[in-house]
């Protein structure tokens, strides 16, 4: 099944970015895309073609962190401590760095289940209904766990709006 | 209508169907404080997106190249760990490009590092401003000395039991790594940083892809705190685990 393969492999990308926002440090996340791949060629069979591969794959990462890899993962990157250390001097040439890494700083602090559903419907633009299918919860769930992750990000990040007027 | 965090959620995410929409933009004119409110989960969203940018798979990804090789029925033969790259994402830049790992971005790499006054000598050796930097500069803080001048990044410790640290040179335009062995430090990496001031836009200090790597393969700790840092400047790194 050639198909199959060539599918998975252009979803690499967001199996790493997904991954990324679950385990926070590269070299875990890459692990855990690695597990993933193998259960999922493994598991071949029980993909029905015409459903959301995404979906089955997200899944897939989900569950392998849970189950297996969590336990072991490492501790938060030590780009946030950079930052927090960056001088005065250094403030204004850096901001756009410094926005960087806020923002992912503001995503780890956020419960996993709430990163995850950032992730699928922010990043990766899942509707409601597909991010419920991928986590495997009610639509209801998506949408709170949305809410409280959106305001919880907002209010971290504290960026000022370029206000507009609802179109 | 309660313009509450889950319905401007729907809104944002277009989940709202015709008639609700219609009623949620109606409501939404007369209510300033609910269009702030939009605007600001807008903007988080919008630096959420910039700070987790999909990276292209490169063409010589081992992960993508072991997928396509293998047979069904057969066990997934994973690359080895010390072959896998793992790309970190760069923050948004005006002009978005691929960024390729692997022997196109090493040979760029090289190149440009000929381009600039190396300041180590030919065996890995860091001359006595680097030196006085990686001894006693803090993470974080920056020497000068001369034209040269240092930023400390991080430090840690090296599977080896090796003292290991993170540095820009001249505002970005080099990135490098040194380790601290039993003859002092040796520079085991200095690449050309894809910061620099020329944009006026630093990139976050080790994000070069073969300091990365390079730190992988070197494994080891998580960065130390200040306080470990500072008791290893105190005992000029010589304290051995």
């Amino acid at each position: 099944m050639p198909d199959f393969r060539h599918e998975l492999v252009a979803r690499l990308p967001r199996m790493r970015r997904f991954a990324l926002t679950l385990c926070r440090t590269p070299h875990d996340a890459e692990d855990l895309v690695q597990m993933a791949v193998e259960r999922a060629l493994r598991h071949e069979a029980s993909w029905e073609p015409g459903t959301s591969l995404d979906s089955w794959l997200y899944r897939i990462l989900q569950n392998l962190w849970r189950d297996e890899l969590r336990a072991h993962r490492r501790k938060a990157e030590p780009l946030d401590e950079v930052t927090e250390l960056m001088g005065e001097d250094g403030r204004e040439v850096t901001m756009n760095a410094l926005q960087f890494a806020e923002a992912r700083a503001a995503l780890q602090t956020l419960p996993e289940d709430q990163r995850a559903v950032l992730t699928l419907v922010v990043l990766d633009g899942l509707s409601y209904q597909d991010a419920a299918t991928a986590l495997d919860v009610p639509i209801g769930t998506v949408m709170s766990r949305l809410s409280r992750a959106r305001a919880r990000m907002a209010s971290l990040l504290g960026a000022e709006p370029k206000l507009r007027k609802a179109t | 209508m309660d313009l509450n965090d889950e319905l401007l959620c729907a809104y944002l995410d277009g989940e709202l169907a015709d008639a609700e929409r219609a009623a949620f933009e109606s409501a939404l004119a007369a209510d300033a404080g609910a269009q702030l409110r939009l605007a600001r989960l807008r903007e988080a969203d919008a630096q959420l997106k910039a700070a987790y940018p999909l990276i292209p798979t490169a063409e010589n990804d081992p992960l993508a190249a072991a997928i396509l090789a293998h047979k069904p029925g057969e066990p997934f033969r994973m690359p080895a760990r010390a072959e896998v790259h793992v790309l970190r994402p760069q923050p948004a830049r005006w002009f978005q490009r691929p960024v390729w790992r692997g022997a196109l971005a090493a040979s760029f790499a090289a190149a440009i590092v000929g381009l600039v006054a190396v300041n180590r000598g030919a065996d890995g050796l860091p001359d006595a401003a680097l030196v006085a930097a990686l001894d006693s500069t803090p993470s974080g803080a920056t020497a000068r000395d001369g034209s040269s001048v240092t930023r400390m990044v991080l430090s840690f410790r090296a599977d080896d039991g090796r003292w290991c640290r993170v540095f820009e040179q001249n505002e970005g335009a080099r990135e490098g790594l040194a380790c601290h062995g039993d003859d002092g430090w040796q520079v085991l990496a200095l690449e050309a940083g894809t910061g620099g001031s020329s944009g006026g836009e630093l990139r976050p200090a080790g994000s070069n892809v073969a300091i990365d790597q390079l730190m992988d393969r070197l494994g080891g700790s998580d960065a130390l705190d200040a306080e470990q840092e500072r008791a290893l400047i105190t005992g000029r790194w010589a304290a051995k685990r």
